[in-house]
């Protein structure tokens, strides 16, 4: 009978391939997931869906169609894009200069032990934490026209004649305000729980020295807090940028996009534009002009931020 | 001590899964009806007592995913209850799922978890067909669910639906789909105020607007004429499409929708088809408009329930049923909808979409009757189905005579194939007015089109911005909407012809 010898293997070689299964999994990810995903995706942009009745339901090449189709539509009066892309940059400019702004001063001021802070820290902190389907309808419910609580105080007050005829939610004047006002609400507290950890870090030393030499309440928070909580605000800001490509359940779950697409943002537009063709293309093409212009933003921001807020070791 | 830890530990655990899962997935007591067909978790089967050891291991599953809307189960549990009692082969698991027109492309595509039918809403399967993701059924539709004596479903489907059934895949025209329900719209009426305040049901457009203003001063602006469910789109259409089919008639409605060219959006004269659609929003402005508004006491009051524009469908049928609006545009399947909030004795009842005074009924002849009975629902077969020969016996078997009877009796609707209604059947008053709209109109009719443009989404009903909007706010009237979108549409139609390469 013939032995089987055992194979022995190196140390090295084990090393290799335990190497090699730990990897495995991730770089499997990436590559499908990421590589394949955005390549595939510049594909699509440069395809359409044959329709001819010779067709067999291919996407075929169409060139620089689809990005023309959009530069077509942003110089229409018509463009539900247009409006898209104007509503993504009021969400950007709510959240990085007035939610982020309140959200280091609240943080003071919640370290500060203003009077009820920790009541506060439970009011800003709540709408975080709660699902955003469960926030979007209870503030439906309370602007509804019918059983809403917001139109019989204004009512009650003599201010009935605000209260628009079509709801607030879908009159064209309000809706988008609506919005704006429940990213404001829901949105007011979420910066605060970083903010308040990067608070707490900075040395007692150091604001005890600002106050000898005779710094108030907010110079104190401008010339030592904000400097040195800067890489935490950096990095909130770089996600409040994000919001311009990414948000779009709050306005999908409060109008829809309507009334007449007043409410639509970028990706709203690309998750409606697939969702209503069944088609990937021009959401593709969406995706790759938002990658094209949001890279260099981001990036350019990036750097504009690290000199503002250079890293502190303390 | 550690391993003593240990093993209290995994008993609670073992105790503590047992416990809780067990529970979680109980499943339901099974119901037997009178020839012993048993419906248990969604599972419809037979066990044939004349076969030894029946069991479902000996049966084929038919998987039927359907949207459990406004129609609800009870249709087809009975049909499926009938199926697997005559055809012991088979079982069906039904899958009701209100969504499943928005997800179902996936499975299409993917395979996994695929059901053998599909049941979804209206939407755009044209591109599913072309895709090669649904079977061709033909076959069906070239059976003979009566027996041979009886007739083949197709001489028995609508001539309209039997069209909107075929694609052109790879130069061979095949039927597809099959359609669900012939929907009837129009206005639906809260008979007991009705009955109470002696309102009369409006034939014409005049009438209607006199009642509006009737309501207002007979229950002294408390109830408004109209609410609508303004956040959920398609519902206008209901009246405004009736009122164009009545201004332009069914061909020129039909040449519109196959966009021969930009001019089928000219509205300026008679003869265009575009002019029925002007008029149409003219109507809609006298009931929906900002000036649209009755007096009583010297107040004005809208012919709407403010805040309709925010509300959904149900939303605006809870307000119709509170007593809040005496009508609403809707379609046949409200009443099952509602069924289960309706309060005892509410008594709603359908009046069909008013003529149009000078129109319709001008010197002296009859009024022709349109029922528009929007885009149909339908039914498919997956191509990577599992059970396709199941699928097509049973989609063939629906459209039996006694089958389509009791699909009516059950959802109060009519699907769109040649069958005697029921007539001993006891229809509650709803069901019998929508019943007699769609027996009884000159025609039934809902949009459909072919065009690559329209296919291809360049064109569509309304292009620009939603005319509904800009009326109701008094931002546009329906002439500036019908003029700004025929210009919008004569500067763009070359570029759209050649961005779908047909020019």
């Amino acid at each position: 009978m013939k032995k089987i010898q055992a194979i022995t293997l190196s140390a090295k070689w084990k090393e290799r391939i335990f190497l090699l299964t730990m990897m495995a999994i991730p770089v499997a990810h990436f590559l499908v997931f990421f590589v394949y995903i955005n390549l595939d995706t510049v594909a699509l942009s440069f395809q359409s869906l044959d329709r001819s009745p010779s067709s067999s339901g291919e996407y075929i090449f169409v060139g620089w169609q689809n990005y023309r189709e959009i530069f077509r539509g942003l110089t229409s009066p018509y463009s539900v894009f247009t409006k898209a892309i104007r509503n993504s940059l009021l969400l950007f400019a709510l959240n990085n200069f007035v939610l982020l702004p309140l959200g280091i001063l609240f943080a003071y001021l919640l370290h500060r032990k203003m009077p009820l802070a920790g009541a506060f820290r439970v009011i800003f902190y709540l709408p975080s934490i709660v699902s955003i389907v469960v926030l979007t309808m209870l503030f439906s419910f309370v602007f509804d026209s019918t059983n809403g609580i917001i139109n019989p105080v204004l009512e009650r007050l003599g201010l009935g004649h605000i209260i628009p005829e079509d709801g607030w939610l879908r009159s064209r004047d309000t809706a988008m305000k609506m919005v704006l006002l429940y990213c404001f609400w829901a949105g007011i507290g979420g910066n605060i729980p970083l903010l308040s950890g990067a608070i707490q870090r900075i040395p007692e030393e150091l604001r005890e020295a600002g106050r000898l030499d005779g710094v108030g309440f907010f110079g104190e928070l401008w010339h030592i807090v904000i400097p040195l909580i800067g890489t935490t605000v950096s990095t909130l800001y770089m996600f409040g940028t994000t919001v311009i490509f990414t948000i779009f359940l709050q306005p999908k779950l409060l109008t829809g996009g309507g009334p007449d697409g007043e409410t639509y943002t970028i990706a709203l537009y690309i998750v409606e534009s697939i969702r209503e063709s069944g088609e990937l293309t021009m959401g593709a093409t969406v995706g790759i002009l938002c990658a094209l212009i949001g890279t260099p933003i981001v990036a350019i921001t990036k750097r504009l931020l690290e000199k503002i807020f250079p890293t502190y070791e303390y | 001590m550690k391993s003593k830890c240990a093993k209290i530990f995994c008993v609670a655990a073992a105790w503590l899964f047992c416990g809780i899962f067990p529970s979680c997935g109980g499943g339901s007591e099974p119901i037997v009806d009178e020839k012993g067909v048993i419906i248990q978790d969604n599972q419809v089967y037979y066990l044939d007592p004349d076969v030894e050891g029946d069991s479902l291991e000996n049966k084929t599953r038919i998987k039927i995913t359907f949207a459990e809307t406004g129609f609800g189960r009870t249709w087809l549990e009975n049909a499926a209850k009938t199926f697997v009692y005559e055809n012991s082969e088979y079982w069906i698991y039904l899958d009701g799922d209100p969504e499943v027109t928005t997800g179902f492309t996936n499975k299409l595509e993917t395979g996994a978890a695929i059901a053998d039918i599909y049941m979804v809403l209206a939407s755009n399967w044209y591109d599913l067909a072309l895709k090669g993701w649904i079977e061709p059924i033909d076959d069906v539709y070239d059976s003979k669910p009566d027996g041979e004596s009886g007739k083949t479903v197709r001489e028995k489907t609508d001539e309209v639906f039997l069209e909107y059934s075929k694609a052109t895949v790879r130069n061979e025209t095949k039927s597809y789909v099959l359609p669900w329900n012939e929907n009837v719209t129009g206005i639906v009426y809260n008979a007991d105020m009705f009955e109470e305040y002696g309102w009369e049901i409006p034939e014409t457009m005049d009438e209607m607007v006199a009642l509006c203003n009737q309501i207002i001063s007979d229950t002294k602006g408390e109830v408004s004429p109209f609410v609508y469910p303004g956040s959920v789109g398609g519902y206008f259409d209901f009246l405004v499409n009736n009122w164009w089919l009545q201004v332009s008639g069914v061909e020129k409605v039909q040449e519109f929708f196959d966009f021969g060219s930009a001019d089928v959006f000219n509205y300026r004269n008679a003869e265009d088809p575009s002019y029925g659609k002007l008029v149409a929003l003219n109507q809609f402005n006298r009931l929906f408009g900002n000036k649209a508004t009755g007096t009583y006491n010297g107040e004005e009051y809208s012919y709407t329930l403010s805040g309709s524009a925010s509300k959904n469908h149900l939303q605006a049928q809870q307000s119709f049923i509170r007593g809040e609006a005496a009508m609403i545009p809707n379609g046949g399947w409200m009443e099952c909808e509602m069924t289960n909030s309706l309060p005892d004795g509410f008594t709603m009842r359908m009046m069909r979409t008013p003529y149009i005074d000078d129109v319709s009924g001008k010197d002296g002849q009859e009024y022709i009757s349109y029922n528009y009975s929007a885009q149909p629902d339908y039914m498919l077969i997956p191509s990577k189905a599992n059970n396709i020969e199941g699928a097509k016996k049973f989609l063939s078997f629906l459209q039996r005579d006694d089958i389509l009877k009791q699909y009516t009796r059950d959802t109060g609707s009519a699907r769109p194939f040649e069958y005697e209604l029921d007539s001993s059947f006891d229809y509650t008053d709803f069901t019998d007015d929508c019943l007699e709209i769609w027996e009884n109109s000159d025609y039934n009719y809902f949009e459909q089109s072919k065009s690559a443009l329209w296919l291809n989404g360049k064109v569509k009903l309304y292009n620009t911005v939603s005319p509904f909007t800009r009326i109701r706010s008094g931002e546009m009237t329906p002439a500036v909407f019908c003029g700004t979108e025929y210009n919008y549409v004569k500067e763009n139609w070359d570029i759209w012809l050649s961005e779908i390469g047909a020019n």
